[in-house]
């Protein structure tokens, strides 16, 4: 899986090649050659293999768009959360230490995720948190890959972000984010498969960001969701039952139709009988559609606008939770630090 | 929520419960035929399960519960808790169900049981002002914790726990809440028993409940989440003493209604594939069974030997007929092993075979003799025999007894030794009968059926079939008597004496009596065991050439044992079997044995493979550590080498960077300030010798602090590393200068001695301004004598006109002089302190480069992880040196304004003086003073010594220019100190620049 030695790679200016996982693929990527020369993929998704990957870079074509890495902010994420890990290996972990952590990393990523100069991209956001927490053996890796390119992606940025938001809501535990990364890679098992008429298809693609509508399907089509979740998901859970540690995880692989308003599929749940990683499962999944393109340009959003986006957050005032959630954090920095840190924007 | 929307109530309504429930949809009913409607009742005998008294955790059984003091209600918290319950309003978040009255919140979420003890103190210092013990916020928090860790063991719940906790104006509350697994209410009531030293569990929520003024325990089935709300009143008017505590159980399925639900599982759970078809009353115990606890705890599986396993489980069930299997456990099972036949056998029972053992009894359906007929046809039959043949030469009489169920358990009768006084009743022992031996029941052993036949089993001997044998078993007087056996041959036509009751009737029942235990018994026994083991081994080649199943091997042993043995046909089928299970049991174990001490080994070897894997990985570890920082080590070698050519090769006059002019100006103004500041006593008189290291010593400038002064990072990374590196190339540098400027200093020294001479010839001269004072002060009153005369002389010579000179006039001149002579003593003494003040600070200034030079050697020395501190301690040595040179610096200036100010008071002394001295009436009074001869002497005297304090005003003066150049010079190291720092900030800057790019 990729590693500090793969960052290390882009300082030093070497030629990246892929390292050959191919969760990075659908994304975009840029080497630096040694005579100072970027060089970058043109779009997500085009390219789903190593060898074509090289055949393009042997044509050299232009470009239609360019995208960079923060090379310094993903160190310095690298370092923070090598530090994390070093406070959680020793057995269960210091509390202390882990809370000061805490501190930390949310003072030190908030600003990076806010609008403004020091905001990060999305590839930025995904890059870190794959580099850290994306975990697949063979066999997982196999099957993410036979997802559609479109999933992949959609589902990567979901991972990392869901990943990242979760260390706010204070999920600190560092099996059992990579298990939830995990999870979030496999999320929509259902269309994996190719039976859906493209209405229904478009229908469902509407589904993720309207949900509610569920009830209006037809029984037929009712019927094959019933039908394809137990065919798909069982299948990939069996298939993540065997590495992850924290089995409950799995159960987020059945509210690809959730909603916090109660008009989800299959639970109908609402936000007042939802954990935060629950709520957050759900509002993450609405927020990544289906044609999500990570954007060539050097997209600034952050998760303000994440928080914003989403009209059910504000309606069920999840965003005083958050605030509860990460002050619960700060008056302990007050405690520890003498001091109050400020979270731009919150 | 609670669907909750119709309350039965009979009796009054506390006020306080009306006021909860006003501004809600719940209806307060009284009558009693609506009480299927109301999922909470009041007032109606055992239907009730509210409760206006104490916590009954024994009451609770299925449906929800409410004990409580009606005194809770007052509060806020507590209203809204029991409206949720009674209404079904609230939400899981806390914002949202207690809005309105929340004034402070927090939540965490607890991912592993490490730390339960600091998030219970986080807790319990969380509600500040409000008078809540936090001993109980502590132990409740404990005490749930722990119990929701046994429950994830037992995969009841998930971690993560989360828990939000908040205080309102007079109340504070947690909230606990987790995905649960099939938990039900069983599971709560299961931890909520006494207190068992044996098993901590049973008594934790319990003891949580009794820690609160109210607990709520609630279960979310959509959302499959297990809650628990604490719930404290800080409120110094509640009278906790006078109240108890207050519990709400609800949406907590039983175990027998989720059996029930079973059958009707909704559509979306079977969309879903939850697994609903196994319902497991999950029992939580201190000591788990095995198949609950984590996988981490790696358990055994041995093979299972069935035919023990039937044995065992055909016992038990024979040996407790009436018992409810489903409530039977492991305890209950090693309780009866004691009285199992099989004593061997027993022993060597595995705890695979016991779950196995149990699961079959507590479904009866299970049937094992398939499985175990089928083990034993895989016996070879040459084997199997061979074996019966063994196992029968060896089994005792009373092992035949059981085998052939003559001596059964279950019986009410017991057995008689067969002694005379108990045998006085009628009632005899009777192996394997039931019946009342109180009448006179003659039956033989296992045969009621054979009572009118002739052939009964007697135990005897061989030899005395030829004789008419009388003996009865364990009973000499019935020797006598009618009921005799004797044990005959197979061949009827011998002696074989029917000897029946007292009537001699062939078909009367015979009686077989176990006696006493004794040879007789044995003996006799064993007679008709070896005859029956010829007989079978004569039929063993037979049976082998036929080819025969072991089955039918067991038919035809059965008929040889039942000839022999006189036994009828169940009991010699029981005979038979009993023999072959315990056959087949020896054989399958010694099968199994192997296979399970080859599984253990196996179990043992991995775990040692894994121990020894570990190790290696710590050893690579370990070893990756050790090149790491061998490399580290080597580069930072090969930097610090780097350094010393490249400084070496500034000053190497054919380098490229080499500047002599700058080299030049450096070394001439070192040697100027060295010589200037350099201390009255030598530099040896400091604390300790300096070391050939100490006089290396690193500018303190080199501390690697930014310019806003920021700390470093506090990673341990190769940021800091790379500083490090930098740091110790800055220190080498400067050691380089360092040393130079030493040995100018040394030299410099050398000339400051010889300058030292000259002050201290000053000082003696200063020696002998003192003496001089004293002269002064003698000629002073000379002086004053002169004045006198004189005043007598002008008095007396009044014509003396052109001397004109007033006593006056003297005493001013003599006492301008004697100001100016002060004037100068003081600013003398003033510069002496503005000297001595440098050379202190001077001082300072050389003992702060010996402790840096002190902590750059521990810098050298200690690994690259220590030195964070270390850098940090010498920045901040740096920022504080830089500040006390500036301040230095300013404070040399107002020295060197000071030594001005008094240069210009002595100029205007001197010129006032030398003014006085031009005046006419000085020079009248000198001339005056020569008409006098004593007069003259006198003023000769005194202009000599005027003369004496214009020199020593000279040589001061002269002093005061040295001091000044002093000064000076002072000033100019100063400056170049000052340029030396801002070179090495400048570098710094560079260095960090080239970092950040």
């Amino acid at each position: 899986m990729l590693d500090e030695s793969f960052l290390k790679n882009i300082q030093n200016g070497d030629l990246i090649s892929l390292v050959g996982h191919s969760p990075l693929v659908p994304f975009n990527l840029f080497w630096i050659k040694k005579n100072g020369k970027k060089v970058l993929l043109k779009s997500t998704g085009e390219f789903s293999s190593r060898s074509d990957l090289e055949k393009w870079l042997n044509k050299n074509l232009n470009l239609e768009s360019e995208s960079t890495l923060n090379e310094n902010w993903i160190q310095d994420g690298v370092q923070r959360l090598n530090r994390f890990r070093e406070i959680i290996s020793d057995n269960y972990g210091d509390p202390m230490a882990l809370q000061e952590w805490k501190v930390e990393w949310i003072n030190w990523l908030s600003p990076s995720l806010w609008e403004g100069e020091n905001a990060v991209s999305r590839l930025d956001v995904c890059f870190l948190m794959g580099v850290f927490f994306c975990d697949l053996n063979e066999n997982e890796e196999g099957l993410f890959l036979n997802y559609p390119i479109e999933l992949q992606k959609k589902n990567y940025l979901m991972a990392s972000y869901g990943t990242l938001m979760a260390t706010l809501l204070g999920y600190t535990d560092e099996s059992y984010l990579k298990d939830y990364f995990k999870v979030l890679l496999f999320w929509d098992a259902p269309f994996t498969q190719t039976i859906w008429s493209e209405s229904e298809k478009s229908f469902l693609k509407q589904e993720w960001s309207e949900p509610g509508l569920g009830k209006a399907l037809s029984s037929e089509t009712m019927t094959n969701v019933h039908r394809l979740y137990q065919e798909t998901t069982p299948k990939i859970k069996e298939t993540l039952k065997e590495s992850i540690q924290f089995k409950g995880l799995l159960k987020y692989l059945d509210w690809s139709f959730e909603s916090l308003s109660g008009e989800g599929y299959p639970f109908g749940f609402t936000v007042k009988e939802l954990s935060d990683l629950d709520v957050l499962n759900i509002f993450i999944s609405h927020r990544f559609s289906y044609e999500e393109n990570l954007s060539l340009e050097a997209e600034k959003e952050g998760l303000k606008k994440l928080f914003e986006a989403s009209g059910e957050f504000k309606r069920n005032n999840l965003s005083s939770r958050l605030e509860i959630i990460v002050k619960t954090a700060f008056s302990r920095a007050l405690e520890l630090k003498g001091g109050y840190f400020e979270i731009v924007g919150l | 929520m609670s669907d909750a929307k119709k309350i039965l109530w009979k009796g009054r309504v506390p006020d306080e419960l009306r006021v909860v429930l006003s501004d809600s949809d719940v209806i307060l009913t009284q009558n009693e035929a609506e009480q299927n409607q109301c999922a909470f009742r009041y007032g109606i005998g055992g239907a009730s399960n509210i409760n206006m008294g104490p916590i009954n955790w024994s009451s609770i059984k299925s449906g929800p519960s409410i004990f409580f003091h009606q005194e809770i209600l007052g509060w806020e918290i507590p209203q809204l808790i029991f409206k949720r319950v009674l209404a079904g309003e609230g939400a899981l978040g806390p914002e949202e169900s207690y809005k309105g009255v929340l004034l402070k919140a927090g939540s965490f979420k607890i991912l592993n049981p490490g730390s339960l003890g600091y998030y219970s103190d986080l807790l319990a210092r969380f509600p500040g002002n409000l008078r809540v013990n936090p001993v109980n916020i502590r132990s409740f928090a404990i005490s749930l914790f722990s119990f929701l860790d046994y429950c994830s063991q037992a995969d009841l719940i998930n971690y993560p726990v989360e828990v939000d906790y908040g205080i309102s104006q007079n109340c504070f509350f947690i909230q606990i809440h987790c995905d649960s697994n099939e938990l039900h209410l069983e599971n709560i009531l299961d931890a909520a028993g006494e207190q068992d030293p044996n098993n901590p569990v049973k008594s934790l929520v319990k003891e949580a409940s009794s820690k609160v003024d109210l607990m709520e325990v609630y279960g979310l089935k959509s959302s499959s989440k297990l809650v628990f709300t604490g719930c404290w009143i800080g409120n110094p008017n509640y009278m906790r003493s006078q109240s108890f505590p207050s519990l709400v159980v609800y949406q907590l399925d039983s175990y027998k209604s989720a059996k029930e639900r079973k059958g009707r599982i909704p559509d979306i759970q079977s969309v879903n594939n939850h697994s609903v078809d196994e319902f497991q009353r999950v029992k939580l115990a201190e000591s788990l069974p095995k198949k609950y606890k984590k996988q981490k705890e790696v358990t055994i599986e041995m093979v299972v030997n069935p035919v023990l396993v039937k044995r065992v489980v055909e016992f038990v069930r024979k040996y407790r007929p009436d018992t409810n299997f489903e409530e039977f456990e492991l305890s209950d099972l090693r309780a009866l092993y004691p009285r199992f036949p099989d004593q061997n056998a027993i022993s060597r029972i595995n705890e695979s075979e016991e779950d196995e053992i149990l699961t079959i009894l507590r479904d009866a359906n299970v049937d094992l003799d398939e499985q175990v007929e089928h083990v034993k046809e895989q016996i070879p039959a040459e084997d199997y025999l061979s074996r019966i043949v063994s196992s029968l030469e060896e089994m005792s009489f009373d092992d035949a007894i059981v085998a052939a169920e003559l001596d059964d358990e279950g019986s009410t009768n017991e057995v008689v030794p067969g002694s005379e006084e108990e045998d006085g009743a009628k009632a005899q022992k009777f192996s394997g009968e039931r019946e009342d031996l109180t009448e006179e029941n003659q039956k033989v052993s296992g045969q009621r059926q054979d009572l009118t036949e002739e052939t009964q089993l007697i135990p005897g001997e061989k030899e005395d079939l030829t004789e008419e044998l009388q003996k009865v078993a364990g009973e000499r007087e019935d020797l006598t008597e009618e009921s005799q056996l004797i044990s005959g041959k197979n061949d009827e036509d011998k002696t074989k004496k029917i000897i029946k009751g007292s009537k001699e009737e062939q078909k009367e029942s015979l009686r077989v009596i176990k006696g006493e235990k004794d040879q007789v018994d044995n003996k006799s026994w064993e007679v008709k065991r070896s005859q029956t083991v010829e007989r079978i081994k004569e039929k063993a080649e037979e049976l082998r050439l036929k080819g025969l199943t072991n089955k039918e091997i067991d038919e035809n042993i059965k008929l040889i044992v039942s000839e022999e043995l006189g036994l009828s046909q169940g009991k010699s089928e029981s005979f038979i079997k009993t023999l072959s299970d315990d056959v087949s049991d020896d054989i399958v174990n010694e099968g199994i044995h192997v296979i399970n001490e080859n599984i253990k080994q196996r179990f043992r070897l991995e775990k040692v493979e894994n121990q020894l894997g570990l190790r290696e990985k710590q050893v690579a570890k370990m070893k990756q550590l050790i090149e790491g920082l061998k490399r580290e080590l080597s580069q930072s070698k090969s930097r610090l080498d780097e350094f010393e050519k490249s400084s070496s090769a500034l000053s190497n006059p054919e380098s490229e960077n080499f500047n002599q002019e700058l080299i030049n100006n450096e070394v001439a103004a070192a040697q100027e300030i060295r010589a200037s500041l350099a201390d009255i006593e030598p530099p040896a008189s400091h604390a300790s010798p300096q070391t050939e290291d100490e006089r290396q010593l690193p500018d303190p400038s080199l501390d690697l602090v930014n310019e806003e002064g920021e700390e470093q990072p506090e990673s341990k990374q190769e940021n800091f590393k790379a500083k490090n590196i930098e740091l110790e190339r800055e220190i080498s540098k400067l050691k380089n200068e360092k040393t130079k400027l030493e040995s100018e200093n040394q030299n410099l020294l050398r000339k400051f001695k010889e300058g030292q001479e000259e002050v201290l010839e000053a000082k003696s001269e200063d020696g002998d301004a003192d003496a001089l004072k004293k002269m002064n002060e003698a000629l002073e009153s000379q002086v004053e004598s002169l004045k006198n005369r004189l005043t007598f002389m002008y008095e007396n010579s009044k014509n003396n006109k052109d001397i004109a000179i007033s006593a006056n006039e003297v005493q001013k001149v003599i006492e301008d002089k004697e100001r100016l002579f002060k004037e100068k003593m003081e600013v003398q003494e003033e510069l002496e302190r503005s000297k001595a003040e440098v050379r202190k600070r001077d001082r300072i200034i050389k003992q702060k480069e010996l402790e840096l030079v002190q902590k750059a050697d521990l810098l050298k020395n200690k690994p690259i992880g220590d030195d964070q501190d270390l850098v940090k301690s010498l920045e901040k040595e740096k920022t504080a040196l830089v500040l006390k040179l500036k301040e230095q610096a300013g404070e040399l200036k107002a020295e060197t304004l000071k030594t001005k100010s008094f240069e210009q008071k002595v100029k205007f002394l001197n010129a006032q003086l030398q003014k006085f001295q031009n005046t006419p009436k000085a020079r009248g009074a000198a001339k005056s003073a020569v008409t006098d001869p004593k007069m003259a002497a006198k003023l000769k005297q005194a202009e000599v010594m005027n003369k004496k304090f214009k020199e020593a005003g000279e040589k001061l003066q002269k002093e005061l220019g040295e001091k000044k150049t002093e000064l000076h010079k002072t000033k100019l190291e100063n400056k170049s100190m000052e340029l030396k720092i801002k070179d090495l900030e400048k570098k710094l800057l560079n260095l960090a620049k080239k970092k950040a790019a």
